[in-house]
Parts: structure tokens; sequence; C-alpha cells
């Protein structure tokens, strides 16, 4: 068994807006392992988001404990919590996020220019097939190829964790395979641990750990006894 | 339509920092309009009705003396005189042999016979001939100062013309009294005036002969007058050539119909106790009667009794005098029995020393005619007149059509037209006609940077909005009714600060108009309503602003909604992003970054570049205007030692004047005249006749100076370069001054032909040209000034070598009193400067006030335009906080993105505005023969460079705490 990458010990986070009190999680307990792929399924306001929030240090947790490779980082300071996504984190989001006036390689180097030792350039192009497109901006990219960008903008810096909030949430089928591919080969080639939320049920079958989340609590924790290729995924 | 109005009305909130700018901005326009317009009106609406109930003039008329005077008016005038000073016994003047070797041989032959005849026997003939020549010369000659006699003494009216040419001399027996003066006797060599006449080579039947001694009528009498009072210690032996000048006056006013005064004012100037400085005052008979320029009694009464005056209200408040109490001046005791205004010194420049009007120290002083001839001080005396039907503004150009007759007519010498150069009275209807024509510009600047803003604001909302604008189109509201929701920010904004910037212009008008009072000695009406400037202040930015908003807005509305919907219609980028990302490839990646955030939006750009090149360009203005004065008296003065000029009515010759024993050691004697320039030889030998020719003054110096300085530009002497061997024969060096070289384009090495010249009744008359070779230039800026070998210059002229008519000094002796008629005026340096430096030390506050205003706004439109760049990137700022950028790193990439335009913008306002400004310095040049340096500091553009920059970088951290807002979450929203 893999290490441990991250521990959450009764962790709850509650909202309070006015008069409503809103518990979007609430007592969590959930290990997570390193250079695995990680699902996490739940439909809307279930809670996946706010947790995808207190893993990656953008919300910090009400109660509880969150540890990452043994730290707790949810006593961490607002300077900390930066320099911590800066040195482990990456992130892919539904709706790619890229700068509109960046070409794709600029793209890319705007993750580069955060690491201490990034994969080169080049390769990471290479690895999510844009080498052809490098010189074109985001307007000129299908949705696929976008989600791909973004996808080499995150890893370049060689993150230990990758979080992915509904990759393929604004893609087909066909584009939305291509991607779950490219995260996959990638998790493959530089071990990286990919978390996906997502509340696409098909994107599990690739997942080597499926947490289902349900208003704030854990349902189902399952590991999968057999990860299938992205290719090979049934959508829904 | 109402309800998208609303909605627009409710967000209005999350823009608070744009719509704070935008209301900003309106308010200081409509506020400036409303000060300026309300503090004009108050002087304005008074002006022309006091002008005309005191009967301001139209002009100053100098007659052309010597033309109209004929020899008999000057016999006339003599002779008045001359009879009673026979009588008076005087030194003996001692003829010798030699004195009488000078003399014409054959009018001497006819004294002899005439003595013999007598019965004086033959070896007491040659005796009684020295003894007779010895009291006429004793008698009018010797009071005409020269000792040089030619004709028998029963012949007084000879004596007159003594000192014109030779060819008058000769003519003296039978001369036609009724011819002009000028005829015989050339007026003082070149006082020329510049010209229409293009410059022609003039023949020589055309020129008088070298006249060698020439003076003119009144220099003549002034001289004698002078010698005779000095001489007897008896001051009413005066005489009035007005006697003879009021009548070419009554003349041309039936003519002209125009009504005149002669007017007399002394100019005094007097040292006070405790103050450094000298006070100035013009000195005048106060007469409620006059025609022309009638005083006007603010408080108290008139000056009926000796020893009363009235004086400026302005000078009264500053020096604490009240009604009825006593005021020192020049040493005397004076009641000060009313407060007056000169309707004619509305700008009460008194005295040429002081130009520039002291409150404190200036004023205009009225008194009866006793106390008025007791006073010292220089006396002019001139005709001022007024049409008598003439309604229209003081400022109309049609006032010009009446004065040109007059100005052309032979027998006047100089105009002086009220309506444009006056100073005393065109600076103050100047002042308020340019000042209405700024206000209203700088009103419209600040709107067109308003509508800028209006246009970022919209054009992000609609960027933002864009999917939802796509729905309501396709539903069914067309363009027209989702264009006036965005109206709000227009309206909002005007009415707010329309309201508030008409209610700040009311408050200050106050302290504007006070301002102006200090300046204008002129009654001013009480603040008054005038409903027009509010609603001005309302409606122009209101329409103006709503109607250019909805039209841009229609522009940007104007796609349809399957395009507005379709999913990243708004990623595409514009061709100067694609261009900046090609040129800047070899950059590092964070300039590169921001370079092409900078170039995503053209609309932002311009506005930060044009506000930070146009805060430069008014930063730059003050800068080189506030060392524009002081560089003109340093240059002109650099390295002087003099503290005086004495001007001469006329030349001084010393070799002719028995018992000349003036002592002019440490002085310079210089030699001045003004001739006219018609051609230039090029220095490739281009042969350059001028469509205008001018009037140029030389001065002819001396090899060694001991007080006056002649420099060039780098601070050096070039004097000794007029005095070096240019080996070409008949030309002389010449160093002239920047405004002629500005004027005329002119450089070293060119060569000047200058003659004498004179008009009269359009009859050219000059003499033979005189070449001068281009040395160097001097830096001086003031009229059209060169200097050359002395020697050359009074033997063009037919003066001795030892003649002079202007004198530097650094000590006023008892000889240089200006009230000696010889003496034309004595300029004190002292005194201009020290007059100078407080208009400098006021400047300098308004400087400081100019440039903290010019950097306030551009803070406040960077403020506004970084706000929108934060806003615009939230979504960025947002992504780049989630993948770990700093604080510092993203503030550094998303807000410093303007840093190298607003440096560049800066930059490039320095030569636009030194451009700009000896453009209109050459077209100033052409009219009035002066020109100013254009200098900019490194000192001074380092303080415009810390303005602009301070003002931007504080913005940017106005924008700073916007950024830091955006969270985190902001990047996982979902469209």
């Amino acid at each position: 068994m893999a290490d441990v990458i991250y521990e959450l010990k009764g962790v709850s986070k509650i909202y309070k807006v006015s008069e409503t009190i809103t518990k979007a999680l609430d007592n969590i307990d959930l290990k997570l392992y390193e250079g695995e792929i990680i699902v996490v399924l739940g439909p809307s306001g279930s809670g996946k988001s706010t947790l995808l929030n207190v893993l990656s240090g953008i919300d910090n947790a009400t109660s509880g404990k969150v540890l990452f490779l043994d730290k707790q980082i949810e006593k961490y300071s607002l300077d900390e919590l930066t320099s911590y996504r800066r040195e482990y984190l990456g992130f892919i989001f539904q709706t790619y996020n890229l700068i509109s006036n960046l070409d794709v390689k600029e793209n890319i180097e705007l993750g580069m220019q955060l690491a201490k030792n990034p994969i080169n350039i080049n390769e990471i192009i290479d690895s999510v097939e844009l080498t052809s497109q490098k010189n074109k901006f985001p307007y000129q990219l299908s949705g696929g190829q976008q989600q791909r960008v973004s996808i080499a903008r995150a890893l370049v810096k060689n993150p230990k964790v990758l979080f992915c909030d509904e990759p393929t949430g604004a893609l087909d089928e066909t584009t939305g395979k291509i991607v779950l591919k490219t995260i996959q080969e990638l998790n493959k080639k530089y071990k990286t641990t990919i978390v996906i939320i997502t509340h696409n049920p098909s994107i599990a079958q690739m997942a080597n750990n499926v947490i289902r989340i349900n208003s704030g609590k854990i349902a189902s924790n399952i590991r999968n006894e057999k990860v299938l290729d992205a290719s090979e995924i049934r959508w829904a | 339509m109402w309800l998208l109005f609303l909605n627009s009305l409710k967000g209005i909130k999350k823009k608070r920092l744009q719509m704070i700018g935008l209301t900003f901005l309106i308010l200081i326009s409509t506020a400036v309009y409303t000060t300026m317009n309300s503090a004009l009106d108050r002087m304005d609406s008074m002006s022309e009705q006091y002008m005309e109930e005191q009967n301001v003039e139209h002009m100053t008329i100098l007659l052309n003396e010597t033309n109209i005077l004929t020899r008999e008016n000057i016999a006339d005038m003599f002779n008045e005189k001359l009879s009673s000073w026979k009588d008076i016994v005087l030194p003996e003047v001692v003829v010798t042999d030699e004195m009488l070797e000078k003399y014409d041989q054959d009018a001497l032959q006819e004294m002899r016979d005439a003595i013999i005849e007598s019965g004086v026997p033959e070896f007491m003939v040659e005796t009684i001939l020295k003894q007779q020549i010895g009291k006429i010369l004793a008698g009018s000659s010797y009071l005409l100062g020269i000792v040089d006699g030619t004709y028998p003494a029963d012949d007084l009216n000879t004596y007159i013309f003594y000192g014109c040419s030779s060819k008058a001399k000769n003519e003296s027996t039978n001369f036609d009294p009724n011819l002009p003066y000028s005829k015989f006797c050339p007026i003082n060599p070149g006082t020329s005036t510049s010209s229409e006449t293009p410059g022609e080579v003039p023949g020589d039947d055309e020129c008088a002969d070298d006249s060698g001694t020439s003076t003119n009528a009144s220099t003549n009498i002034a001289k004698l007058y002078e010698n005779f009072s000095s001489m007897t210690n008896n001051n009413s032996y005066g005489v009035d050539k007005y006697e003879y000048l009021t009548p070419i006056m009554e003349e041309l006013s039936q003519t002209y119909d125009f009504t005149y005064v002669l007017k007399a004012n002394k100019v005094l100037t007097y040292s006070v106790d405790g103050d450094d400085q000298n006070y100035a005052a013009s000195i005048m008979v106060y007469d409620a009667n006059l025609p022309v320029n009638t005083p006007y009694l603010i408080e108290g009464k008139e000056p009926i009794n000796d020893n009363e005056i009235t004086v400026a209200l302005p000078f009264a408040n500053s020096n604490n005098i009240e009604l009825n109490s006593y005021f020192e001046v020049a040493g005397k005791q004076y009641k000060v029995v009313g407060l007056a205004y000169a309707p004619d010194y509305i700008y009460p420049a008194v005295s040429f020393n002081t130009p520039l009007y002291d409150v404190k120290r200036h004023t205009v002083i009225y008194t009866n005619q006793a106390t008025y001839n007791d006073f010292s001080g220089k006396e002019e005396k001139y005709y001022a007149a007024k049409f008598n039907n003439y309604d229209g503004s003081y400022t109309d150009e049609t006032l010009q059509d009446l004065v040109k007759p007059v100005r052309k007519d032979s027998r006047v010498l100089y105009v002086l037209s009220t309506a444009t150069i006056s100073p005393r009275i065109s600076m103050f209807t100047e002042e308020v006609k340019n000042n209405r024509v700024f206000t209203s510009y700088f009103m419209y600047v600040l709107l067109t940077i308003a509508i800028f803003i209006i246009i970022m604001v919209m054009k992000k909302r609609i960027d933002d909005e864009r999917l939802q604008i796509g729905v309501l189109k396709s539903l069914g509201y067309n363009t027209y009714m989702i264009a006036a929701g965005y109206l709000v920010y227009p309206i909002v904004g005007s009415i707010i600060g329309g309201i508030l910037g008409y209610g700040l212009g009311v408050v200050l008008q106050g302290p504007v108009v006070n301002l102006y009072k200090s300046f204008y000695n002129i009654p001013i009406n009480d603040f008054f309503f005038d409903a027009k400037y509010l609603l001005l202040s309302l409606v122009i930015p209101l329409i103006s602003l709503s109607l250019l908003s909805y039209l841009v807005a229609l522009f940007m509305l104007r796609h349809r909604p399957l395009k507005l919907l379709r999913e990243g219609s708004n990623l595409k980028v514009n061709f100067m992003t694609k261009i900046v990302t090609k040129l800047t490839s070899p950059l590092k990646f964070k300039s590169r970054f921001r370079l092409s955030l900078a170039s995503r939006s053209l609309g932002k750009l311009l506005v930060i570049t044009l506000c930070s090149f146009c805060t430069g360009l008014l930063i730059v203005l003050t800068l080189i205007g506030s060392t524009m004065m002081n560089k003109m008296i340093d240059k002109t003065f650099a390295g002087a030692s003099y503290d005086y000029q004495v001007t001469y009515s006329s030349i001084v010759d010393p070799t002719i004047i028995d018992g000349y024993d003036e002592n002019h050691d440490n002085e310079d004697l210089i030699t001045t005249s003004d001739l006219t320039l018609y051609q230039i030889i090029r220095k490739n030998g281009t042969v350059e006749v001028l469509d205008k020719t001018r009037s140029v003054t030389v001065n002819g110096i001396d090899e060694s100076l001991n007080l006056l300085k002649i420099t060039n530009s780098d601070g050096d002497d070039i004097s000794y370069k007029l005095f070096e061997d240019n080996n070409q024969e008949d030309v002389d060096n010449i160093v002239i001054n920047d405004t002629i070289r500005t004027l005329l384009h002119v450089e070293i090495g060119d060569t000047l032909i200058l003659s004498k010249r004179v008009d009269i009744d359009g009859n050219v008359q000059c003499s033979n040209d005189k070449k001068y070779l281009i040395v160097d230039i001097n830096e001086t800026f003031s009229g059209l000034n060169s200097y050359v070998d002395k020697g050359s210059i009074t033997k063009y002229l037919g003066y001795s070598d030892q003649s002079y008519n202007m004198i530097y000094t650094d000590e006023l002796k008892p000889i240089y009193d200006e009230t000696n008629s010889n003496i034309s005026s004595v300029f004190r340096y002292d005194d201009l400067k020290k007059n100078i430096s407080i208009a400098i030390e006021m400047a300098n506050y308004s400087i400081y006030i100019i440039i903290a205003f010019a950097g306030a706004m551009a803070l406040i439109i960077i403020s506004v335009v970084s706000n929108i760049v934060v806003d615009e990137n939230k979504k960025h700022i947002s992504l780049m906080k989630v993948m770990g950028y700093k604080e510092k790193e993203i503030k550094s990439v998303v807000l410093n993105i303007y840093t190298p335009f607003v440096l560049i913008a800066y930059l490039l306002s320095i030569p636009a505005m030194k451009g700009i400004l000896r453009f209109i310095i050459s077209l100033v040049a052409r009219d009035l023969d002066f020109s100013v340096p254009i200098e900019l500091s490194l000192q001074g553009a380092l303080i415009g460079l810390i303005v602009i920059m301070a003002a931007y970088f504080i913005a940017l951290g106005m924008s700073r705490r916007a950024l830091n807002r955006v969270s985190l979450a902001e990047a996982l929203k979902r469209e």
C-alpha cells in the first residue's frame, strides 16, 4: 500500500450566512494514498467542492484535522497555505481558466514559474499532444485542447497532488475520455496523486479509490479492484 | 427598460470606486467652470460700464513733431524766451583765433565791416568782434552748448539750428519758415520703425547727407531749457511745444471724430524706511470733468486743497491707510482724503523699472495742480483720445478699424491702441477673455476623460453580462432598450457631480475674485446668483456624457444573440496582442505577461497613456514657465555689474561741449541707435530681401567694458569678437541677440544690411548702407538688440568716436537725475529684479498648486483605470492565488502593466511641450519682437517624473486593496 498523503480526522466545515447555518462537511474521516487516482463523487451541494477547498487549502476547516504528509495544514497561515499550494499542488478547473491573451506555451509557463524544478516545458507539451498548437491562443483551441493545456500547466511544476474540479464537465464523451486518458497517463508517468471531483459516476471506473459524499458526509469509500483504462470507460 | 435601468442603479455599489472617480471628474470640471465664470462675470459685468462711464481712452497718440513743427514754430517758441534771455548776464565766452577760424569768413567780414562803420578804430576791430561774438555765444548759442557758431548775432533763429546739417547752416539765411524742421534737420538717425515697405536698395537722391550732429527740435528745446534753467536757477523759462501741437490734435479730432486730452503724469520712485524695495507712484491732477480717463472716486472726497491726495484702494488696504490720515510720500506727509482709481490704469504698471504691479508698493496718486507741480519725478505727457461715435466693446476688433486711419496719418508718429496693446487696460480685458476660453476647454478635457471612464466601465459590464444580454435579445429586447440601462453611470455622475460642482464653484469664486482684486484696479460687483451656471453644470455633462455613452453602448451591444451566447465569445484576442506576443518573445515571462495584459484593452491603454501625456504636458509647461522669467533676467543681466542704465535724450559729444568735465571712470559709455534692417546676405552668398523691414537697436561699445557683459549661451564673454578683423572690406562685426536670431532665422556668418531710414509722407529718406557680419549670438530676449564696435557706429552716424547716449553705471550720480531733461530715462536694474522677484514668488505658489492638481488628476484617473483592470482580471488573479502565486507577484504582473507606457508618455511630453512653446513663441516673436528661453532643467524633468510616477504608484497602491479582496473561490466558479 502506498503512503498516506492526506488524512482527515473529524473535519467539519460550517458556513453561517445571516441566520442560516450550513454544514458543508460533517465530521469527515478520510485517508488518501500517494500516487493514486481518487474520485470524489456526489450530487450538487453534496460538499465535494468544499472537500476540495479544504484539502487544497483554499478554505479552512471549521474543526478537525487536515494532515498533508503528516503536517497539519488547517493551522497554516495564509502565506503558508500559498506556499503549500505552490510547492505541492496543481489544479484543473471545469472552465479551464486559461489566460486568453497568452498562447499555449505561455499558459503553461505560468505554472512553470512557480516550480523550483519544473518538468521540461516541451516534454510536457508533447505529453498532452499539443506540440503543433503551442503558439496558438486559447480561443483557437477546442474545449478538449484547452483542458489539456490546463493539465500541462498544472503538471509542469511536477506537483505531488493534482486536483481536478469537474475536468470533463464542459466536454463531450469523446473529448472527455481523451482528457481523462491524459490524466491517467500522466499519473502513471509522474506518479502524481490525482483527486477528481465530479458528479459523473463513469469516471469512478478509472479510479483507485472512489469516495461518495452526500450532505457533507462520506456515504461510501470504496477501493476499486479493477481500474479501467480511460478509453474503456462506459460513459453515463 | 425601466427595470434594466433600475438593475444598473442597484449595481452601482459594486462599481463605487469608478463612480466616485467619474463623479469627481465631473465635479471638478463644473466647479472650475462655475468658479471662473462667476468670478469673471463679477468683474466683467461692471468693467464695460465702468470703462464707458469713466471714458477710458481708446488710444494714446504721439504726434510726429518734427513733421508738424515748422521752423517758424520753433523760432516762435524760442523768440518768446530768447528775447529775455538776451538780457541775462552770463559768464562771458572768450573767443580765440582758433574759434574764429571755424566761422563763415564772409559773415565775419560783414561783422567787421559793420564794426568799422560804427567808428571803432581798426586796431580794436578784432577785439570788439571777439567780444560781440563772445556775447552772442554767451547768450543763446552758449545755451545750446555748442561753441561752433556761424552767423551774426541778430539772426537768433539761426542758432536754433545749431546742430543741424551744414546744409541747414548754409541755407539758414534763406530759409522758408513754413517748411518742416525735419527737412533740414533730420531727426535722430534711425528712429525709423518697422514698416511694410519691402526692403529695397535706396537711390542716392533719396538719401540725406551724413548730418553728423543732427538733433531734433524737441531735444534742442529741452536742452536749451535745461541749460538755461540750471544756470539761472529758474524753472520758469520752459517752452511749451504743446501750444503748437494741440492745434494739430484739434484738426485730427475733427477728421477722425474723437475727443482728446493732453495727459500729464509724473512717475516718482521713492524709498520707505524698513523696506528694501522702492515704492513707485504715478501722480496726476484730479479733474472730475476730464472728457477722457475721468478719475473714479471710490470713497472720500476729491483732493481740492494743497497736500491732499487720493490713493488706490488696494494700496490703502495693504498699507493700512485710513481716510483722512496722513501718508508719507518721498519724505513728505500728505493727507489721504479719498480712494480713487485711474480708469486707464486697470493694471497699474506705474513705472517701466517695475513693470509688474506690486499692490503694496505701487499706486496712482491724484492731487491738485499746485501739489502736482511740487512733486518731483519724471513727467510724461501724451494725448489720450476716445472716439465719439463708437459704442462697441474695448476688446472688439472693429475698434482697430477706427484706429488704422489715425495711425497712417502723416501727422501721427505712433498710436497705442487700448484694445490690443496698452498693457494697463488690455491685460485685464485679455485675461477675462482668455480665462473664459481656458475654462471652457478645461471642462471639455475633463468631460472627455470622464467619457473614457464611462466607456471602460460599460465595456467591462457588457463583457461580464454578455450571456444575459444574449438572453435578453433572444427574448425580444432590442439594443436601444438594453443600452438605456447603461445610462445610469453618466446620469448619476452628472447629477451628483454637477450639483456639488456648482456649489463648490460658488464657494470658490469669492477667493478668486479677491485674487483678481489684488491685480486689477477696477470696481467689482458683489456675488449674484445666476441660475445659468447651475443649469449648465447639470445640463452640459448630463447631455454630452449621456449621448456619447448611449452611442457607444449601442455600438458595443451590436452583436447578435447567438454570438453573445456562444461560449468563449469573449476570449478572442485583438491584433495588438498578437503583435505584442510576437515582438516580446525574447523577453522574460513576467515582462511578456505584463505587456500582453496591457495590450489586451487598447482603450484603457490609451486613457492611461493620454492621461500621463497630458499631465506631463501640464507639469512641463508649469516648470518651463517658472524658470522662464528667471532665465530671461539671468541671461539678460548675466554677470552684469551695473545697477543703472541711463539713456540720454540726444547724443552727447564731449569734443564739442565747452567745459565738459564729467567723470565716467568705471562706467560704460554706449552709442545706441535704431537702424533699419532690410536685407540679409546669407553665408552661402544668397541675398535675401525682407518682406517686412525691422528696426534693430545697434549698441556701440568700447573694447574694454567695465560693467556690461556680453555673453553667449555658454556664459562666455564674446565682446572681443567685435574688434577682430573679419578680412572683409567695409564690413564690421556685430553680435545679435536671440530674438533677432529666432525671428529672422539668421546665424553666425550671415551679414545684415542696415541703414538709417525715415519714411515721411511716403518719402523714403535714408543714408548709406552699413554691413555687419554676425560673429556671435548674445542670449537676451527683449527687442531686436545688437552690439557693434563703437567706432563703427559713431563714424557711420557722423559723430565723434567719443560720443555716447547711454551709460551703464553702478552709481546714481546727481547728473543722472531723471528730471534732467537731457536724460530720457534711468533704468534701475535692482528695482526690476526685486519687482520680478515678487511675481516669481507668487508664481511659485501657483506652480506648486498646478503641479499638485495635475498629480491629483492623474491619481484619480489611474486609480479608476487600475481598479477596472483588477475587476477585469478577477478570474486570473484568483487563478494565480490558487496556483500559489504570492500577492506581491500577482500585483507586479497585473497592476504594474502600464508602467512603461506612463514613463514613455511623460518623456514624450517634454519635447512635445517644448515644441508647442517654440511654435507659439515664434508666432509671438513675429509681432512683438520678443522671444523667451524654452528650457527645462534636469532637476525640473525629474520633479515632473517624480510627480507622475508617484501618482501612478499611489493609484496602484489604492487598487491593491481591491486585488487583495479577490477570493480564491472566484477561480472555481462555474459560468
